[in-house]
């Protein structure tokens, strides 16, 4: 077994594991930045830098610094977080995570191309121009579609978070 | 020396660098505001008051380090290094001097290159939200509010003239681009082309605007705001706990300079003064000189802004970050893409 994706892999499940488990919000995001991170060695280890270096840039450092922010603004109090399910229902509900995950996982691991030890990078591969230039080649229309999607997004939020509904002025 | 010894010497010269940084740094803002102020700032320990910066340090020390009763223990403690260690992996892509032999004066030659300087820059702010909300205090997480929604306002601007160099020079590698800069001239003066020129001067400006407000510096420091929030996030902290804070910030100035210094200023050359050929120890030295040279203009370019400008109001720096500086970034990037086809075409 490859040692870095190993501990990769454990501490980034770990982490996962204490995120969803954890009571108050602010230590779930923390975890959550653990397994970002995690997920940035992982990608990093696969020679994929470029996505690495977006990775860290963009969910650690906007979007989970966007989480933490509503969380602190929120401030929730020990008794606003409502009551912890009972025991049994949290360990169904782990079984049931667990075993869709294990359903969804089974499809892979039976492919005979998991087996087979990975072809070695080629020569470029992850870095800022290879990755560049697939975005506006090969996949130039998914690309500029997404961006699309993210400003219907965007678009959506602003709408719901008018205080007036649309049409009716000042 | 074989790499690895290479490389710990590096990272040694590279901690010193940034941590001897502080005192100095300390020295010049107590000096500079006394002389901006018509003071006589401190003058009594050691000769010119050499020696102010020591006696802080052992201020620090012994005091005592007080976790506030209600305060979140474990996050408290954690978050001074939260602030103090990200800058610090920052530096690691910064070339701070030509080469020695075949040894690059640079950590680490990434091929993501300033893209890494900027991912882990942007941890910083985590400390300073996370000792907010930990310290239990309502002043403390306004500061921590303020910081966060702050950080990632200008962190766009910020990215963007980042990008600008990086268009400019067409590489990501910190040592391709100063190289670029050694042919054509500072990207601060758009490298050498008439039409790069206002782009250049834009973006380079706009990038240390930028700068003062990722690192909480006057005008932009309404994390601390002293007149409204106490100490802002850093409030509850004591002794050497806030020293971390304090270094932190400073640190966190030099990396930010050393970045500017390579990005727009033409990084560690200076025409007459280093020669890009010289590999010897002469020329290594020479090249960190006029690196350090241009790191300390800009940090003195921040101490004076710090002692000169008065502290916006919150909603002006919103409005500032994004209905202005956002859009002249935007700008300047859809510019320079058309100037660069324009010339190459």
């Amino acid at each position: 077994m490859d040692p870095v994706a190993t501990i990769t892999a454990a501490v980034g499940t770990a982490a996962a594991l204490m995120m969803v488990t954890r009571r108050n919000p602010v230590y779930s995001a923390v975890w959550l930045l653990i397994t970002f991170l995690s997920v940035a060695v992982a990608f990093l280890h696969l020679s994929a830098t470029f996505l690495a270096a977006i990775h860290v840039l963009v969910y650690t450092g906007a979007i989970l610094v966007l989480f933490v922010f509503v969380i602190m603004l929120l401030n929730l109090q020990e008794d606003e977080l409502g009551d912890e399910h009972p025991l049994p229902v949290r360990a169904l509900t782990a079984i049931g995570a667990t075993a869709l995950f294990g359903l969804l996982v089974a499809p892979i691991l039976a492919t005979p191309e998991f087996a087979a030890p990975l072809p070695p990078a080629p020569e470029g591969f992850g870095s800022v121009e290879s990755v560049g230039m697939m975005l506006f080649t090969k996949f130039a229309l998914p690309f500029e579609l997404v961006s699309v999607l993210i400003i219907v997004a965007m678009f959506g939020s602003l709408i719901l978070a008018r205080k007036r509904p649309l049409g009716s002025d000042t | 020396m074989t790499p690895w010894l290479w490389l710990a010497a590096k990272i040694g010269f590279a901690f010193a660098y940034l941590v001897g940084a502080v005192p100095v740094l300390i020295m010049m803002e107590r000096r500079i505001s006394a002389f901006i102020q018509g003071r006589q700032g401190p003058n009594r320990v050691g000769p010119m008051g050499s020696l102010q910066p020591l006696a802080d340090i052992i201020k620090f020390l012994t005091k005592e380090f007080v976790v506030p009763l209600r305060a979140d223990r474990w996050l408290f403690v954690l978050s001074p290094l939260l602030v103090f260690v990200p800058p610090m992996l920052g530096f690691a892509v910064v070339p701070f001097g030509n080469q020695y032999g075949d040894e690059l004066l640079q950590i680490a030659n990434l091929d993501i290159g300033v893209l890494f300087s900027m991912s882990v820059l942007s941890l910083g702010v985590y400390g300073i939200t996370l000792g907010g909300w930990a310290s239990n205090n309502k002043y403390s997480l306004l500061g921590s509010l303020r910081a966060s929604a702050q950080l990632i306002s200008y962190e766009l601007s910020l990215g963007l003239t980042i990008l600008l160099a990086v268009m400019i020079a067409g590489t990501v590698d910190p040592v391709r681009i100063v190289q670029w800069q050694i042919e054509h001239g500072w990207n601060l003066f758009g490298g050498g082309s008439l039409w790069r020129l206002p782009l250049g001067l834009m973006g380079g400006l706009l990038m240390f605007i930028c700068a003062l407000a990722e690192n909480n510096r006057l005008p932009f420091d309404l994390a601390e705001c002293e007149a409204e929030l106490v100490g802002g996030y850093h409030t509850e902290y004591s002794s050497m706990s806030f020293a971390m804070f304090f270094m932190g910030e400073y640190i966190a100035m030099v990396v930010m300079s050393g970045l500017i210094t390579t990005l727009y200023l033409g990084g560690w050359h200076f025409p007459g003064i280093t020669d890009p050929t010289d590999h010897s120890w002469v020329g290594a030295l020479l090249s960190i000189g006029v690196f350090t040279a241009k790191v300390y203009v800009l940090l003195f370019t921040y101490v004076w802004v710090r002692w000169t400008l008065p502290r916006f109001k919150y909603n002006q720096l919103m409005d500032l970050g994004w209905k202005v500086f956002l859009p002249i970034a935007l700008f300047n990037l859809a510019a320079m893409a058309i100037v660069g086809v324009i010339l190459e075409g």
